[in-house]
Protein backbone atom coordinates (compact mmCIF):
# COMPACT_ATOMS: atom_id res chain seq x y z
CA UNK A 1 0.00 0.00 0.00
CA UNK A 2 1.52 3.21 -1.02
CA UNK A 3 0.53 7.06 -0.88
CA UNK A 4 1.40 9.61 -3.38
CA UNK A 5 0.80 13.31 -1.68
CA UNK A 6 -0.18 16.23 -4.46
CA UNK A 7 0.17 19.54 -2.53
CA UNK A 8 -2.94 21.65 -3.67
CA UNK A 9 -5.12 24.24 -2.17
CA UNK A 10 -6.73 21.52 0.08
CA UNK A 11 -3.84 20.61 1.52
CA UNK A 12 -2.64 18.32 -0.32
CA UNK A 13 -4.76 15.22 -2.18
CA UNK A 14 -3.85 11.58 -1.25
CA UNK A 15 -3.28 9.18 -4.00
CA UNK A 16 -3.65 5.17 -2.64
CA UNK A 17 -2.74 2.03 -4.35
CA UNK A 18 -2.60 -1.55 -3.70
CA UNK A 19 0.29 -3.61 -4.95
CA UNK A 20 -1.85 -6.44 -5.01
CA UNK A 21 -4.45 -4.40 -6.96
CA UNK A 22 -3.40 -3.76 -10.74
CA UNK A 23 -6.19 -0.85 -11.40
CA UNK A 24 -5.08 1.33 -8.45
CA UNK A 25 -0.92 0.62 -9.22
CA UNK A 26 -2.03 1.44 -13.10
CA UNK A 27 -4.12 4.92 -11.93
CA UNK A 28 -1.43 6.04 -9.55
CA UNK A 29 1.56 5.61 -12.39
CA UNK A 30 -0.88 7.55 -14.62
CA UNK A 31 -1.19 10.15 -11.84
CA UNK A 32 2.89 10.07 -11.69
CA UNK A 33 2.91 10.60 -15.39
CA UNK A 34 0.82 13.47 -15.41
CA UNK A 35 2.44 15.27 -12.77
CA UNK A 36 5.68 14.95 -14.15
CA UNK A 37 4.35 16.25 -17.22
CA UNK A 38 4.24 19.79 -15.59
CA UNK A 39 7.56 19.94 -14.21
CA UNK A 40 6.67 18.80 -10.47
CA UNK A 41 9.51 17.15 -8.35
CA UNK A 42 8.61 14.18 -6.63
CA UNK A 43 9.85 12.58 -3.57
CA UNK A 44 9.60 9.19 -2.08
CA UNK A 45 9.93 8.35 2.19
CA UNK A 46 9.19 5.84 4.48
CA UNK A 47 5.55 6.55 5.51
CA UNK A 48 6.32 10.06 8.14
CA UNK A 49 10.08 9.88 7.82
CA UNK A 50 11.67 13.20 8.26
CA UNK A 51 13.35 15.42 5.17
CA UNK A 52 16.39 13.67 5.84
CA UNK A 53 15.26 10.58 4.21
CA UNK A 54 13.24 11.46 1.71
CA UNK A 55 15.01 11.23 -1.97
CA UNK A 56 13.96 12.46 -5.17
CA UNK A 57 12.29 10.29 -7.68
CA UNK A 58 12.25 10.68 -11.09
CA UNK A 59 10.04 7.76 -11.78
CA UNK A 60 7.28 5.79 -10.35
CA UNK A 61 8.33 3.52 -7.93
CA UNK A 62 5.03 0.97 -6.75
CA UNK A 63 6.81 0.18 -3.38
CA UNK A 64 7.14 3.55 -2.28
CA UNK A 65 5.41 4.22 0.77
CA UNK A 66 4.59 7.47 0.32
CA UNK A 67 5.51 10.32 -2.28
CA UNK A 68 5.20 13.82 -1.83
CA UNK A 69 4.96 16.14 -5.09
CA UNK A 70 6.12 19.95 -4.82
CA UNK A 71 5.81 22.61 -7.64
CA UNK A 72 8.53 23.89 -9.62
CA UNK A 73 9.83 27.09 -7.95
CA UNK A 74 10.62 30.32 -9.20
CA UNK A 75 12.30 33.96 -7.70
CA UNK A 76 9.89 35.89 -5.59
CA UNK B 1 -64.68 20.85 -14.59
CA UNK B 2 -63.23 22.66 -16.84
CA UNK B 3 -60.09 24.04 -15.45
CA UNK B 4 -59.59 27.89 -15.53
CA UNK B 5 -56.32 29.71 -15.13
CA UNK B 6 -55.73 32.06 -12.36
CA UNK B 7 -53.16 35.14 -13.28
CA UNK B 8 -49.59 34.80 -10.77
CA UNK B 9 -47.48 37.35 -12.62
CA UNK B 10 -47.25 39.15 -15.93
CA UNK B 11 -43.41 38.74 -17.51
CA UNK B 12 -42.44 41.11 -19.54
CA UNK B 13 -40.88 39.57 -22.94
CA UNK B 14 -42.02 36.28 -21.85
CA UNK B 15 -45.78 35.76 -21.17
CA UNK B 16 -48.02 34.86 -18.18
CA UNK B 17 -47.54 32.73 -15.37
CA UNK B 18 -50.38 31.15 -14.87
CA UNK B 19 -52.11 28.95 -12.24
CA UNK B 20 -54.45 26.10 -12.81
CA UNK B 21 -57.70 26.20 -11.08
CA UNK B 22 -59.37 22.67 -11.09
CA UNK B 23 -59.53 19.82 -12.72
CA UNK B 24 -56.52 17.23 -12.67
CA UNK B 25 -53.73 19.34 -12.74
CA UNK B 26 -55.28 21.87 -10.03
CA UNK B 27 -52.22 23.88 -8.61
CA UNK B 28 -49.79 23.51 -11.26
CA UNK B 29 -48.22 26.44 -12.47
CA UNK B 30 -47.25 27.11 -16.02
CA UNK B 31 -46.44 29.84 -18.52
CA UNK B 32 -48.30 30.90 -21.07
CA UNK B 33 -45.80 32.37 -23.63
CA UNK B 34 -47.26 34.02 -27.14
CA UNK B 35 -47.09 32.20 -30.61
CA UNK B 36 -45.35 34.86 -31.72
CA UNK B 37 -42.23 33.80 -28.97
CA UNK B 38 -41.80 30.51 -29.97
CA UNK B 39 -43.02 29.82 -33.40
CA UNK B 40 -40.75 30.43 -36.55
CA UNK B 41 -41.90 33.56 -38.71
CA UNK B 42 -43.10 31.70 -41.85
CA UNK B 43 -45.88 30.12 -39.45
CA UNK B 44 -46.96 33.40 -38.06
CA UNK B 45 -46.37 36.06 -40.33
CA UNK B 46 -45.11 38.10 -37.24
CA UNK B 47 -41.96 39.23 -35.61
CA UNK B 48 -40.82 37.34 -32.71
CA UNK B 49 -41.85 39.62 -29.76
CA UNK B 50 -38.42 40.81 -29.01
CA UNK B 51 -34.86 39.84 -28.74
CA UNK B 52 -33.92 36.54 -26.88
CA UNK B 53 -33.59 37.90 -23.39
CA UNK B 54 -30.18 36.80 -22.30
CA UNK B 55 -30.81 35.07 -18.59
CA UNK B 56 -27.98 36.36 -16.21
CA UNK B 57 -25.62 33.67 -16.01
CA UNK B 58 -24.81 32.60 -12.51
CA UNK B 59 -21.32 32.93 -11.25
CA UNK B 60 -21.70 31.56 -7.48
CA UNK B 61 -24.70 30.01 -6.20
CA UNK B 62 -26.57 32.47 -4.93
CA UNK B 63 -29.33 30.32 -3.55
CA UNK B 64 -26.93 29.24 -0.89
CA UNK B 65 -27.17 32.11 1.70
CA UNK B 66 -23.58 34.34 1.67
CA UNK B 67 -22.93 33.56 5.06
CA UNK B 68 -23.23 29.51 4.86
CA UNK B 69 -20.75 29.80 2.17
CA UNK B 70 -18.18 32.19 3.92
CA UNK B 71 -18.88 29.92 6.97
CA UNK B 72 -18.07 26.67 4.36
CA UNK B 73 -14.86 28.10 2.55
CA UNK B 74 -13.59 28.59 6.29
CA UNK B 75 -14.00 25.12 7.16
CA UNK B 76 -12.32 24.42 4.22
CA UNK B 77 -9.74 27.20 4.54
CA UNK B 78 -9.11 25.56 8.24
CA UNK B 79 -9.01 21.50 7.17
CA UNK B 80 -6.51 22.81 4.27
CA UNK B 81 -4.38 24.45 7.26
CA UNK B 82 -4.89 21.19 9.12
CA UNK B 83 -3.14 18.48 6.30
CA UNK B 84 -0.56 20.97 5.35
CA UNK B 85 0.85 21.69 8.61
CA UNK B 86 0.67 17.75 9.83
CA UNK B 87 2.27 17.54 6.49
CA UNK B 88 5.38 19.90 7.19
CA UNK B 89 5.49 18.80 10.85
CA UNK B 90 6.48 14.82 9.72
CA UNK B 91 8.99 16.59 7.70
CA UNK B 92 10.80 18.03 10.40
CA UNK B 93 13.48 16.97 13.12
CA UNK B 94 12.66 17.39 16.91
CA UNK B 95 14.57 20.59 16.50
CA UNK B 96 13.04 21.88 13.55
CA UNK B 97 9.71 20.83 14.74
CA UNK B 98 10.26 22.93 17.77
CA UNK B 99 11.56 26.00 16.18
CA UNK B 100 8.36 25.70 13.90
CA UNK B 101 6.11 25.39 16.93
CA UNK B 102 7.62 28.40 18.80
CA UNK B 103 8.39 30.82 16.13
CA UNK B 104 6.54 29.50 12.75
CA UNK B 105 10.42 29.39 11.26
CA UNK B 106 13.11 26.77 10.95
CA UNK B 107 16.72 26.53 9.85
CA UNK B 108 17.83 24.07 6.82
CA UNK B 109 20.91 22.86 5.96
CA UNK B 110 22.35 22.29 2.26
CA UNK B 111 25.60 21.97 1.07
CA UNK B 112 25.92 25.82 0.45
CA UNK B 113 24.78 26.85 4.06
CA UNK B 114 21.55 27.02 5.77
CA UNK B 115 18.52 28.81 4.83
CA UNK B 116 15.68 29.90 7.17
CA UNK B 117 12.45 28.88 6.15
CA UNK B 118 8.90 30.80 7.56
CA UNK B 119 8.75 34.25 6.49
CA UNK B 120 7.47 35.00 2.45
CA UNK B 121 9.88 36.99 1.16
CA UNK B 122 12.31 37.20 3.55
CA UNK B 123 14.80 33.76 3.75
CA UNK B 124 17.75 33.89 5.29
CA UNK B 125 20.85 32.49 4.17
CA UNK B 126 23.89 32.16 6.02
CA UNK B 127 26.54 30.88 3.54
CA UNK B 128 29.55 28.87 4.95
CA UNK B 129 32.17 31.87 4.40
CA UNK B 130 29.96 34.06 6.76
CA UNK B 131 28.07 35.86 4.53
CA UNK B 132 24.67 36.66 5.27
CA UNK B 133 21.97 37.11 2.20
CA UNK B 134 18.10 37.45 1.85
CA UNK B 135 16.72 35.49 -0.24
CA UNK B 136 12.70 35.15 -2.34
CA UNK B 137 11.76 31.99 -3.73
CA UNK B 138 8.19 30.64 -4.33
CA UNK B 139 6.41 27.81 -5.31
CA UNK B 140 4.70 28.14 -8.52
CA UNK B 141 1.19 29.43 -8.17
CA UNK B 142 1.85 29.85 -4.40
CA UNK B 143 -1.28 31.70 -3.52
CA UNK B 144 -3.36 28.37 -4.32
CA UNK B 145 -1.36 26.91 -1.68
CA UNK B 146 -1.86 26.91 2.40
CA UNK B 147 1.34 28.49 4.12
CA UNK B 148 2.62 25.45 5.44
CA UNK B 149 2.48 23.62 1.91
CA UNK B 150 5.07 26.49 0.43
CA UNK B 151 7.28 25.49 3.39
CA UNK B 152 7.18 21.70 2.84
CA UNK B 153 7.63 22.36 -1.25
CA UNK B 154 10.88 24.57 -0.53
CA UNK B 155 12.11 22.27 2.40
CA UNK B 156 11.89 19.49 -0.36
CA UNK B 157 13.26 21.36 -3.04
CA UNK B 158 16.51 22.34 -0.62
CA UNK B 159 16.65 18.44 0.56
CA UNK B 160 17.07 16.94 -2.82
CA UNK B 161 17.71 19.75 -5.92
CA UNK B 162 19.66 22.95 -3.32
CA UNK B 163 21.12 24.01 -6.49
CA UNK B 164 18.39 24.33 -8.25
CA UNK B 165 16.88 26.33 -5.33
CA UNK B 166 19.74 29.08 -5.35
CA UNK B 167 19.63 28.95 -9.01
CA UNK B 168 16.65 30.62 -9.40
CA UNK B 169 16.16 33.06 -6.23
CA UNK B 170 16.41 36.12 -6.15
CA UNK B 171 18.71 37.79 -3.35
CA UNK B 172 19.81 40.86 -1.48
CA UNK B 173 22.31 41.91 1.29
CA UNK B 174 20.34 42.88 4.16
CA UNK B 175 19.46 46.41 3.76
CA UNK B 176 20.27 46.09 -0.17
CA UNK B 177 18.60 46.08 -3.54
CA UNK B 178 17.46 42.89 -4.82
CA UNK B 179 19.21 40.92 -7.51
CA UNK B 180 17.98 38.30 -9.53
CA UNK B 181 19.31 34.26 -9.13
CA UNK B 182 21.73 33.09 -9.54
CA UNK B 183 22.92 33.54 -6.10
CA UNK B 184 27.00 33.15 -5.70
CA UNK B 185 27.38 29.84 -3.95
CA UNK B 186 30.83 28.18 -2.14
CA UNK B 187 29.92 25.28 -1.45
CA UNK B 188 32.43 24.11 1.98
CA UNK B 189 30.23 21.56 3.49
CA UNK B 190 28.43 18.09 2.62
CA UNK B 191 25.01 17.97 4.35
CA UNK B 192 25.01 14.13 5.80
CA UNK B 193 21.56 11.79 4.90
Amino acid sequence: MGTMRILDQSGDTAVIWDLDDETTLRAAEEIFEREAAQAKMAFARPLGAPVEQAERIRSFDPTAEEIIWVRPIQGG
Amino acid sequence: MIPSFRLVENIPEWGALVEVVGGEHHGARVLLVPAARVLPRAATGTARLGPPVQRPRRLVDDRIPSHERRRAEANRRAEANRRAEALLRSLLDDDQRADWRGRRAFWVPTPFGAVELGRLSDLRFDDHGGRHLVLCVLPLRSCELPDADIWTNLLLVLRGEPRRFFDVANYRLPGGPWQAGPVPLHPVATVSG
